[in-house]
């Protein structure tokens, strides 16, 4: 346990302290303000602008009636259980990088996993929209090449029965209200995340190399020694990267913006809590409801995050 | 100095560079507005086409060498985020002097908070017209539609706000050397059923004709409204004349009749107009590419450009973009809709709409809390000149929207129709129909939609929108009558110690505008309260 120090001697060098005031003034004028700026106008009707007219809770009331808030809830649930299975793919880079036995490989690996970040995010996003384009997109040309549209025929006219595959009519991903949700899994296969996997991968290099050679003398397989060593030993990588998940899918909304518009495309089906709330903010005009919506959204991230840190344990 | 420091000293050295070339250009862009003699002028607008840029650029060259001492900057944003740029430059106090009119600013909420009304200074001459035919015609009348109607004059505040650099009209640009080949003429389609015959040839022999599939029109979310607005107002013509009796004579009639229509039950969306209406937008987006509605108009330009599609709707604006990226002629034509003789829409309509009232638009609404006010003022004087408009027009390649300016002869195919009937209403009557019509619109015009499936799926949500609607106009129109006391309130004061010579006029006009607004207001809550809603949200 770190020593306490008296209030005395910790205020001796008070003038020390003086060097905080810009960064805190800094986190407060443009974190903490607009957040109480966004809790102070969620109580008022306020079209954006000075003139603001006290409602008490009339927004939060509004709130528990709104369909299309609960309805896209039910699609962010969704969205958050396929992101956690797309966290797999970056550990499983992450433990393959690891296990290369040459360290050059190691770091030209590392090399070609960070260079696309150099493209921005947004162009990322543009270039999916292409791919998702019905006549032009590699993906229904892939689709058509392999037979996989052939398998989407027989699926939908046996199973799923939504009548939108049709031989010789290309599978419009984005303007269907089907397929909408499919398309926001799809996006960014093969969903290996260039962070992610520098986490996880700095977190395996903290393991030991006489762990893995004890493990060999039990003659414990790959998977074992993935499943037993390497796993319960980055989860604390897992656990941070599980928690900024969570809040990431809830707050975002750019990917269903720029993807289906700000009305969630097809049968409303994109529309997640964080647009929605730019919908009503910027083509409703009401910012003052969009600003209790945010709240609404900050207590289910809030409440997520709580249950991420009490279950998902790290054993020390 | 060993390899690994040196290599260190590169990295920091080009992180240095960089960062010292980002602050140059940051602030070299602020030093002009920074010299106490210089006012800067910006004015943003989001016309991305060829020529637009260049030409607003010529015009601020002319205005700065006749004013040295200003300097007029042009913010070019793009389309997609332009409504949320306008409305956060807005709310946040740091706008533009001049900005153009676009989604989010027209509001009659954003209009009355947010922009100065420029009515009591049209009614007189534009000193920029002196030595022309304008010189002594009041500053409105000088624009080809008087300044009558949306986008420039706002019926609810009876005020106007924007003044307008062009006229928009809406034609079919078709690829001719194509046009030639399938149907084996030049001879266009006159008629709704001759365009659907054109239609249907390019489906069964455009891909055995060409060896590679074409579509009859390239569509995307942006462009297909074009065609599918169009073809549904001319249905529901004489739907709209019936509820608007003799309103027939005001520029935009009444919709609020409409909406208490449709949320008492009086009309329903299955109306056999209003479902021929969404019949003909239905077999309007079979001819389109599958998937269009996920597509943005850069999709649909680059389709028709390659050749794989026939034909694309959209305006005016387009035309010097088409035609610089097009490898092909181009023709034009009007978007052809049923007449009454027509055997399956005739019906309905009176026949095909005038484009008399084609709104001016590209315009410009002044800021209200602009620092140089009077120096934009100027500007935007100067902008819709004759001359400065007859400029903007040859280098654009836009129409005018001032009289007497020449119209180039490749333009001429785009002058307003004025032959015509008064088109009908649109479907949709706020934020939240729009956004129920929008998201079930793939039930209407997607390969396997249908009329019948589009109407029953907008079902409860369509009423439950139109309520919301409804309760926003009501409470637009309380704002704005709020807003509008305090400015009456302090010009009938002006007016009783005779401060203000203009005051008492200004009283007269603002009760003028009061009146209508509570008249709007208090129909709109009779109506909700009779209804059983709250007459605002």
């Amino acid at each position: 346990m770190p020593a306490t120090l008296s209030p005395r001697k910790a205020l001796h060098e008070w003038q020390l302290y003086l060097f905080l005031v810009p960064s805190l003034v800094l986190v407060a004028t443009f974190m903490y303000f607009p957040a109480a700026s966004a809790i102070y106008h969620s109580f008022f009707d306020w079209q954006g602008g000075d003139a603001a007219r006290f409602t008490g809770l009339a927004n939060y009331r509004r709130v528990l009636n709104d369909v299309v808030l609960w309805r896209s809830f039910e699609t962010i649930g969704i969205l958050i259980i396929a992101n956690i299975i797309k966290l797999i793919p970056s550990i499983l880079l992450a433990v393959l990088i690891h296990r290369l036995g040459s360290e050059k490989w190691q770091y030209w690996y590392r090399v070609l996993l960070v260079l696309p970040m150099i493209v921005p995010g947004l162009v990322r996003l543009f270039i999916w929209k292409f791919f998702f384009d019905p006549n032009f997109g590699i993906l229904n040309k892939v689709l058509d090449f392999t037979g996989g549209k052939t398998l989407l025929i027989a699926l939908d006219h046996h199973f799923l029965r939504w009548g939108i595959f049709h031989a010789g009519v290309p599978v419009p991903w984005l303007s269907e209200s089907h397929l909408i949700v499919p398309s926001l899994i799809i996006w960014g296969f093969p969903w290996i995340g260039t962070v992610g996997v520098l986490i996880y991968l700095a977190g395996l290099q903290s393991i030991g190399t006489e762990v893995y050679e004890a493990a060999d003398l039990d003659g414990v397989n790959s998977f074992q020694k993935f499943i037993h060593i390497e796993l319960p030993l980055i989860m604390t990588q897992v656990r941070l990267s599980l928690v900024l998940l969570i809040i990431g899918t809830l707050q975002g909304f750019g990917l269903q913006f720029l993807l289906l518009g700000a009305n969630g495309g097809a049968g409303g089906s994109g529309m997640v809590p964080g647009l929605w709330m730019f919908n009503r903010a910027f083509s409703a005009g009401e910012f003052g409801y969009a600003c209790a919506l945010g709240m609404v959204l900050f207590i289910f991230i809030l409440a997520l995050t709580l249950l991420n840190n009490k279950y998902v344990r790290v054993e020390k | 100095m060993n390899r690994e420091k040196i290599m260190n000293l590169i990295g920091l050295t080009l992180l240095a560079a960089c960062f010292a070339m980002a602050l140059t250009r940051v602030f070299s862009r602020t030093a002009t507005h920074l010299g106490s003699d210089v006012v800067t002028i910006r004015f943003a607008h989001y016309q991305l086409e060829s020529g637009v840029r260049g030409a607003f650029d010529a015009i601020a060259r002319e205005y700065e060498k006749i004013h040295p001492g200003v300097v007029v900057e042009q913010m070019s944003i793009p389309e997609n985020v332009y409504p949320t740029w306008t409305v956060t430059q807005l709310a946040g106090g740091t706008a533009p002097d001049l900005i153009e009119y676009g989604p989010s600013t027209g509001s009659d909420e954003r209009l009355a908070r947010y922009f100065q009304p420029l009515t009591e200074w049209v009614g007189s001459p534009n000193p920029y017209n002196k030595g022309t035919s304008l010189e002594k015609t009041p500053w409105r009348q000088t624009f080809l539609d008087g300044l009558t109607g949306w986008p420039n004059y706002n019926t609810n505040l009876l005020e106007i706000y924007g003044m307008p650099n062009t006229v928009v009209t809406i034609r079919f640009f078709y690829n001719r050397d194509l046009y030639r080949k399938i149907t084996g003429n030049e001879t266009l389609p006159r008629t709704y059923q001759e365009f659907i015959e054109v239609c249907r040839k390019v489906e069964q022999d455009g891909e055995r004709i060409t060896g590679h599939k074409v579509v009859p029109i390239a569509g995307s979310k942006s462009n297909a409204p074009r065609i599918t607005e169009s073809l549904f107002c001319g249905q529901v013509q004489k739907l709209w004349a019936q509820y608007q009796g003799d309103d027939l004579r005001q520029a935009n009639g009444n919709e609020a009749v409409l909406r208490f229509a449709v949320l008492k039950h009086k009309l329903s969306l299955y109306d056999p107009a209003i479902q021929s209406a969404y019949q003909i937008t239905h077999d309007a987006g079979q001819y389109m590419q599958p998937g269009f509605m996920q597509l943005n108009r850069e999709d649909a330009v680059f389709t028709f450009t390659q050749g794989n599609a026939l034909m694309i709707a959209t305006g005016s604006y387009d035309t010097v973009s088409l035609t610089s990226q097009a490898p092909f002629e181009i023709g034009v034509f009007p978007v052809p809709s049923p007449t009454r003789d027509d055997p399956v829409y005739g019906k309905f309509v009176f026949g095909p709409a005038t484009e008399a009232g084609a709104p001016t638009q590209g315009s410009f609404l002044l800021y209200m809390e602009s620092k140089h006010k009077q120096q934009a003022l100027d500007f935007l004087r100067f902008m819709t000149s004759q001359k400065m408009n007859a400029l903007f027009a040859a280098k654009s390649g836009w129409l005018p929207a001032v009289i007497g300016v020449d119209v180039d002869e490749k333009m001429k195919p785009f002058m307003p129709e004025m032959d015509g009937y008064i088109n009908g209403f649109r479907p949709y009557w706020g934020a939240d129909t729009y956004r129920v019509i929008d998201n079930n619109q793939y039930l209407l015009l997607g390969s396997d939609g249908s009329v019948k499936k589009f109407l029953d799926a907008l079902g409860k949500d369509f009423d439950a929108a139109l309520v919301s609607d409804s309760q926003s106009v009501n409470k637009t129109s309380r704002n704005n009558l709020l807003r509008q006391d305090i400015a009456l309130a302090s010009y009938m004061q002006l007016s009783r110690q005779n401060a203000v010579p203009a005051a008492a006029k200004k009283v007269s006009e603002l009760n003028e505008i009061e009146t209508k607004l509570e008249l709007d207001l208090d129909d709109g809550i009779l109506e909700m309260n009779e209804l059983g809603f709250p007459p605002m949200k």
